[in-house]
C-alpha cells in the first residue's frame, strides 16, 4: 500500500514536469526557459514538421543547404543535426562559470587551423536585445583555442539534464532571447500564432544552425565585414561566402513564402522585404589588392597591420579613432591599387559546410 | 468521527491518516463544484453588458466600409486596423481605403522610409538582422501592395510612388529593390520596360530577386 500511494505521488511529480508538445523534433530545451518562449518554439517545430513544400525547391536552395531535396523531413533532419540544445539567455559571467573543463589537450581536427574573424572597422553603441546566437560553434572554437574540451551541463527537466560537450561546432547550443519573440518582428501582424511568425522564426533558427557548420578556416561560417558603400558597411553583419547563414535563412525565407497558403499580401510583401534583407548581406565579390612594387603601400600596410593587432585592445573614444584611422589607411590603399591597375575581384565561393570534428556523448 | 469509522482491524496509523486526506480532498472538490455550479446560473454582468452594447450598435456586415472624406480616420500604433471614427461610432478595419487616404499614406511612406543614418543608431546586437524601422516599412508597403490588388485605380499613384521609393539614394538598399521590383512590374503590366541602369547594381540585382517570385 506504501509503497502504491509512492509511486502514484512521484507519478503526479513527473507528469506535472513533462511539458506537451505537439512535435518529434529531437533538439532538447533547458528547463530555464519561460513557458510562454518554449510554447512559441514548440509551435514553430510543430509547423517545421507539418509543413508541406509542395512547390519544388529552388536548385539555388538544394545548393545552400546541401540537400538532395526539400521536404519537412529533410528539413527538420538538418536542423537535428546542427542544433542539440536550446538555452535561455545567459549573461556572459553566468556563463563563463557554467563552462567546464571536460578534458585537457583535447586532440581538434585541423589543429592550428582557425577561422578567419574580420575586424570591424565600426563599432555600434549599446548591446541591444538578443535574438538567437549559436554558443555552440564559439565555444568550440575558443576550447579548441586553448587546447582543451569544454562542456557545459543544462538542466533540461525534472532530475534530467544535458551535458554539451564541444568536440565540434555541432555541439550545436543555441541561446535565445526575448528579441526572437518580440512582436514587432511579427510578420502577421494580425494574429501572434500565424504561420508566417512561425516562418519568421525558423528562418533565424537555420540561420544560427548553419554557424554549427564548417571547418578550417571556414568554421562556424563567421561573419565577415560589410564592405565600404553596402548598408552596414565597417560592421560584422555580411557573410563572404555563397552558403552561410545569411544564404540560408534567405532561401528558408523564399521556401517559406512559395508554400505559405495563408500569407495574404500583407504579409507576402514582408516576407519578400525579409528575403532581400539576408540577401543583401551576401557578399558577391571581394576587391583585393594585388602584390604592388610600392613604398608607399608597404609602409601604409606596416602601419595598417599594427593598428590591427592593438585593435582588440582598445576600447570607447580610442577604439573609434582607431576603427577610423584603419579604414582611412584602407581605402589609400586601394585607392594607389586602383591607380596602379592592381585590383583583384575575387568572387564569393559555395564554402564546404562540413563540419569539424564530431559530437561526443 | 471519522477514525471510529475507520477502526478497521490491520490498518494501521499512517493508512487511517491517507484515507481520511483523500476523503477530505474529495469533499472540497465537491464543495467547490457545488459553488460553481449555483454560480453560473446567475446571468453575467459580462453577457448584461454584451447585449446592452449589441442593441445600440450597428452590423458591421451591414455598413459600407468605404473611408469617406468627411471621415476622422486614424491608424493604430503598429498600422495594423485603420480605424474610422463616424457620427454613428467607431467602426473597423476597412478592406478598401478611400483615393485621399491611400495618397496620404503614400507620401506618409515615402517620407518615413528609414534611411542609412537610422541605421548608424543601431545596438550591436541589433545589427545582425533586419531592424525595426525595416519591419515597420515592410508593413507600411504590404499595405500598399494591397490596396493597388483591390483597387486599379490606384496604380498610377503607386507607380509614382515606387518611383521614388527606387529612387531615394539615402534609403535602405532592399527597401529601394523591393520598390523597385514592383515599379518593373507595374510597368511591364502597360507594356513598358523600365530602364534599369540609372539605378545601383545593388538595387537592380535585389529587384531581379524579388521578381523570382511569382505572386
Amino acid at each position: 500500500m506504501k509503497t502504491k500511494i509512492t509511486a502514484a505521488i512521484i507519478g503526479l511529480i513527473l507528469a506535472g514536469s513533462v511539458q506537451a508538445k505537439d512535435h518529434n523534433v529531437d533538439i532538447k530545451f533547458s528547463k530555464g526557459i519561460s513557458k510562454k518562449f518554449r510554447k512559441a518554439m514548440d509551435r514553430d517545430l510543430s509547423v517545421l514538421e507539418r509543413i508541406d513544400f509542395k512547390k519544388e525547391a529552388d536548385q539555388e536552395t538544394l545548393k545552400v543547404l546541401g540537400l538532395d531535396s526539400l521536404n519537412a523531413d529533410s528539413a527538420t533532419k538538418w536542423l537535428e543535426d546542427r542544433v542539440q540544445v536550446v538555452i535561455e539567455e545567459l549573461s556572459s559571467r553566468k556563463l563563463e562559470k557554467s563552462i567546464k573543463i571536460e578534458e585537457r589537450y583535447f586532440s581538434f581536427e585541423n589543429a592550428g587551423v582557425n577561422p578567419n574573424i574580420e575586424i570591424p572597422t565600426s563599432t555600434p553603441s549599446g548591446k541591444g536585445v538578443t535574438v538567437m546566437s549559436n554558443l555552440g560553434a564559439a565555444l568550440y572554437f575558443a576550447g579548441k583555442s586553448a587546447g582543451s574540451l569544454f562542456s557545459f551541463k543544462v538542466k533540461t527537466g525534472f532530475m534530467k539534464s544535458e551535458t554539451v560537450k564541444f568536440s565540434s561546432p555541432r555541439a550545436g547550443l543555441i541561446m535565445i532571447g526575448p528579441g526572437h519573440f518580440m512582436e514587432r518582428f511579427d510578420y502577421d501582424k494580425n494574429d501572434r500564432k500565424a504561420e508566417a511568425n512561425s516562418y519568421n522564426r525558423l528562418a533565424t533558427f537555420f540561420h544560427e544552425a548553419r554557424h554549427s557548420d564548417g571547418a578550417g578556416k571556414d568554421l562556424g561560417f563567421f561573419h565577415a565585414v560589410c564592405p565600404d558603400g553596402h548598408d552596414f558597411q565597417g560592421l560584422n553583419a555580411c557573410d563572404r561566402n555563397l552558403n552561410g547563414p545569411y544564404a540560408v535563412g534567405a532561401q528558408m525565407i523564399k521556401e517559406f513564402l512559395k508554400n505559405c497558403d495563408n500569407c495574404d499580401d500583407e504579409v507576402q510583401e514582408r516576407m519578400k522585404l525579409a528575403y532581400l534583407g539576408s540577401t543583401n548581406r551576401i557578399i558577391k565579390v571581394t576587391k583585393t589588392v594585388a602584390e604592388i612594387d610600392s613604398f608607399e603601400v608597404s609602409m601604409l600596410q606596416t602601419t595598417l597591420d599594427m593598428k590591427e593587432i592593438l585593435l582588440p585592445l582598445l576600447s570607447g573614444a580610442e577604439l573609434e579613432a582607431a576603427q577610423k584611422e584603419i579604414a582611412e589607411i584602407k581605402a589609400q590603399i586601394l585607392a594607389i591599387a586602383e591607380r596602379e591597375g592592381k585590383i583583384i575581384e575575387v568572387p564569393s565561393k559555395y564554402v564546404d559546410a562540413s563540419p569539424e570534428g564530431r559530437r561526443i556523448e | 468521527m471519522l477514525m471510529r469509522h475507520l477502526k478497521v482491524e490491520g490498518l494501521n496509523k499512517k493508512t487511517k491518516i491517507t484515507i481520511a486526506l483523500i476523503f477530505l480532498t474529495t469533499a472540497f472538490f465537491a464543495v467547490v463544484f457545488l459553488l460553481n455550479k449555483s454560480k453560473s446560473n446567475l446571468p453575467s454582468a459580462k453577457t448584461n453588458l454584451d447585449s446592452i452594447q449589441t442593441s445600440s450598435s450597428k452590423k458591421p456586415e451591414n455598413v459600407d466600409h468605404t473611408i469617406k472624406a468627411d471621415m476622422h480616420v486614424h491608424s493604430d500604433k503598429d498600422h495594423t486596423h485603420v480605424i474610422k471614427v463616424t457620427k454613428d461610432g467607431v467602426q473597423n478595419q476597412s478592406e478598401i481605403w478611400e483615393t485621399t487616404f491611400f495618397n496620404n499614406y503614400l507620401d506618409e511612406t515615402l517620407s518615413s522610409l528609414p534611411t542609412l543614418k537610422d541605421l548608424e543608431n543601431l545596438k550591436d546586437k541589433d545589427v545582425h538582422h533586419d531592424p525595426e524601422f525595416v519591419m515597420e516599412a515592410g508593413l507600411r508597403l504590404g499595405k500598399i501592395k494591397k490596396q493597388v490588388k483591390l483597387n486599379k485605380d490606384f496604380a498610377p499613384k503607386a507607380i509614382e510612388f515606387y518611383t521614388n521609393c527606387a529612387n531615394k539614394e539615402e534609403s535602405f538598399t532592399p527597401i529601394r529593390g523591393l520598390c523597385l521590383a514592383n515599379l518593373m512590374i507595374m510597368k511591364k503590366e502597360e507594356g513598358v520596360e523600365v530602364d534599369t541602369s540609372k539605378f545601383p547594381k545593388a538595387v537592380v540585382d535585389l529587384a531581379k530577386k524579388a521578381m523570382e517570385f511569382t505572386f
